[in-house]
């Protein structure tokens, strides 16, 4: 049985090899400070769709909010072979889980008969794993979230392995489901995420991908459906612990170092 | 031609640097269907910066300088040699430099104006393949009748073209196995490398302007020698861009090894000196790169073409050491030849070895080359002159400090006094015999 899966991705600030301070002086993200990059978690979700897509066959829509920064994360779907990409267009960056939950349930309906929509778990831009959940709740279909991989579609059923404490539980879930995807299972296999194919990428580097405005999915003011905003970020700077040494055998010296550490000096 | 089953396409470039873009720009103008496969994630996006001669560019594209995104044009530029506590400067420049065609001598960041080159690329019809890395060559039949057909990218595709170019920069893996591959003939010496490291220190640009002395959009370049290169053979140097200031050296990797130095503990040797130090202060370190710089020069190029191939940048080896350190233009130069080869090589339906070695002819006749061959022995004189860049400029130096040092002995007994001590320790025969070698430098 074939398959429809809709990946939900997202384009992220990247935070590896960060050079100084990101944040100004009243909390907020300088500009320029930060590249983007495609979501990993994204990618993983990307990953099993195109895997469910190689054994059973089906139809893969990348969907995304807003406009790309600095990642076309449509178009490197499409590299990758997802066979469809849509662009909600809004600005993602003012949007809270809500409001882009709102946007997406809507962007799923329009798409044909999709069976599972997929999407990373906790993603670098909220780090609060609630995207998936809130789509869920307002498809009103079943969500299960750190998933590290799906292991069957069949009999309007999916079954898929997510990561506990100390381990996996197996756990079936009804089509249609939204399914949150982790990291752990990808991890240990060096060829995941697939790369993008060469191939791909010159057909369609210059493919229209079609664009839904917020007015098309049935939101008249996307910003309007905010309710949380976050107000300030602070950076906690990583505690330094100094060592100190003394001979083991050297009982005065010993004696004299944990005295002043008792009286923290 | 491009379909689901097969891509066979006009030429194939390998590399989105300069010369790899100036080939593709040159073909694709003149309609060959050109695939241009670059590994960084753009264009540029393994380079940082630094000083772009348009001479090249500004035939392909006219009046570049317009359009292109230049930080500044270079107004001045100083040669500076560092002492232990002193310095020396020599500093030039034209107002007609910071007039079009602005001396055709720019400061640029690469990975902004290597985008934009490669839009040009883009708009002139070639297709750039970004983040891909080509892995090697396909080649048609064996032994004599070896020809390149296509290349193979990471993952195993094969695309196809009449033929490639190999532009694949200073570390050109591609193009050494295709060497091999090929029997392609070496230079007549082995290729050296120098490591480049460079680094962004953004400053905000009125105070980069009242540093440096400079108008708006006039930029300068400075480039050192001296102690913070004693050892080994290299300098330093230092452009303005708008908002930053690219800070780095370019030292000849062998001697880094035998006098074992790490690239970073002569980066910072650099950064410490005082005239270095001043110019840097209250300025933010925002990118650090490293890049490897092939400078054997014109010895060191060999055979630049066989069937269905041809060579050029870095990878040809087209990089000038002289005082002059030019390597985008020539790459350019070399790229551009390159693609009206193919060009001339399309219209006649032919790619052998013999239909390609018109390259080589079109070659000779650039002012690349003829640089190249006029600062061939750059490369030796640096080697058996060590004194030219440490020993004598410190003497220079040291004249002209005890020239000018005040104290209560008459003028006529510091001078002489000044002349003795210049005097002393200097290798009189060796000093002619450099100086006289030392017209190969420039």
């Amino acid at each position: 049985m074939s398959c429809n899966c809709v990946v939900i991705v997202r384009e992220v600030w990247d935070t590896r090899d960060l050079i100084g301070s990101i944040l100004d002086e009243a909390g907020h993200i300088k500009p320029g400070a930060l590249q983007t990059r495609f979501e990993p978690e994204d990618l993983n979700a990307l990953e099993v769709a195109l895997r469910i897509k190689d054994q059973q066959g089906g139809k893969i829509t990348a969907i995304a909010v807003g406009a790309p920064r600095g990642v076309e994360v449509l178009r490197e779907c499409l590299y990758r072979g997802a066979d469809a990409a849509v662009q909600v267009d809004a600005d993602a960056s003012v949007l809270d889980d809500r409001a882009l939950s709102v946007l997406l349930a809507a962007a799923v309906k329009k798409t044909d008969a999709p069976d599972l929509v997929l999407t990373g778990t906790s993603v670098v831009d909220g780090e609060n794993a609630m995207l998936g959940a809130m789509l869920a709740a307002e498809l009103a279909w079943d969500h299960v979230a750190w998933v590290d991989a799906v292991e069957a579609v069949a009999g309007g059923q999916a079954v898929v392995k997510r990561a506990i404490e100390m381990g996996y539980e197996t756990v079936q879930t009804p089509l249609p489901s939204v399914i949150s995807i982790g990291v752990a299972l990808l991890e240990d296999d060096p060829r995941s995420p697939r790369p993008a194919k060469a191939m791909l990428k010159l057909k369609m580097k210059k493919t229209p991908i079609p664009v839904l405005t917020p007015a098309e999915l049935g939101v008249a003011d996307p910003a309007a459906l905010v309710t949380t905003r976050v107000t300030r970020r602070e950076s906690v700077p990583p505690r330094v612990i100094e060592s100190r040494q003394v001979d083991p055998e050297d009982v005065a010296a010993l004696k004299t170092m944990l005295n002043e550490v008792l009286k923290g000096k | 031609m491009i379909n689901d089953e097969k891509v066979k396409v006009d030429a194939m470039v390998i590399g989105g640097g300069p010369a790899g873009l100036s080939a593709a720009y040159t073909m694709a103008s003149a309609g060959l269907e050109t695939i241009v496969i670059e590994r960084g994630e753009y264009a540029g996006a393994k380079n940082v910066g630094g000083l772009l001669y348009g001479t090249v560019l500004n035939r392909m594209i006219p009046n570049f300088f317009e359009k292109a995104p230049i930080e500044r044009c270079v107004a001045r530029r100083e040669l500076i040699f560092l002492g232990v506590g002193e310095h020396m400067r020599l500093s030039f420049g034209a107002e007609e430099w910071t007039r079009p065609p602005f001396n055709n001598t720019f400061i640029v960041h690469r990975s902004q104006f290597d985008r934009w080159f490669a839009q040009q690329v883009e708009g002139a019809g070639a297709t750039l393949l970004e983040g891909t890395v080509a892995e090697s060559l396909v080649y048609d039949g064996g032994g004599d009748e070896r020809r390149v057909v296509g290349v193979r990218v990471r993952g195993g595709e094969e695309f196809f073209a009449d033929i490639v170019i190999l532009a694949d920069g200073a570390n050109a893996l591609v193009t050494e196995q295709a060497r091999k591959d090929l029997n392609l003939r070496s230079g007549r010496v082995k290729q050296d490398y120098a490591v480049g490291v460079k680094e962004i220190i953004a400053l905000p640009r009125g105070r980069i302007e009242d540093r440096f002395n400079l108008e708006s959009n006039e930029g300068a370049a400075l480039d050192f020698f001296g102690v913070p290169f004693e050892g080994i053979i290299g300098g330093g140097f230092l452009y303005t861009a708008r908002e930053s200031l690219h800070l780095g050296f370019a030292a000849r990797i062998e001697t880094l090894a035998r006098a074992r130095l790490s690239p970073y503990e002569v980066m910072e040797r650099f950064k410490a000196h005082p005239v270095v130090r001043s110019y840097i202060a209250s300025g933010e370190l925002l990118e650090y790169s490293a890049h490897m710089i092939p400078e054997g020069g014109y010895n060191a190029v060999g055979e630049l073409t066989g069937p269905g191939v041809i060579i050029a940048g870095d990878a040809a080896g087209f990089v000038n050491m002289s005082l002059y350190k030019e390597g985008t233009n020539h790459a350019m130069e070399s790229g551009r030849a390159a693609g009206e080869t193919a060009i001339e090589a399309k219209r006649a339906g032919n790619f052998s070895r013999d239909a390609l070695t018109a390259y080589e002819t079109r070659i000779r006749k650039t002012v690349a080359w003829k640089d190249l061959r006029r600062f061939r022995r750059v490369p030796e004189v640096l080697e058996n002159c060590p004194n030219l860049l440490s020993l004598y400029p410190r003497k220079v130096n040291r004249l002209l400090i005890d020239f000018f040092t005040v104290t209560e002995a008459s003028k006529q007994e510091n001078q002489r006094q000044a002349i003795r001590s210049f005097l002393r320790g200097l290798p009189k025969f060796r000093f002619v015999r450099d100086i006289i070698r030392a017209r190969h430098l420039a």
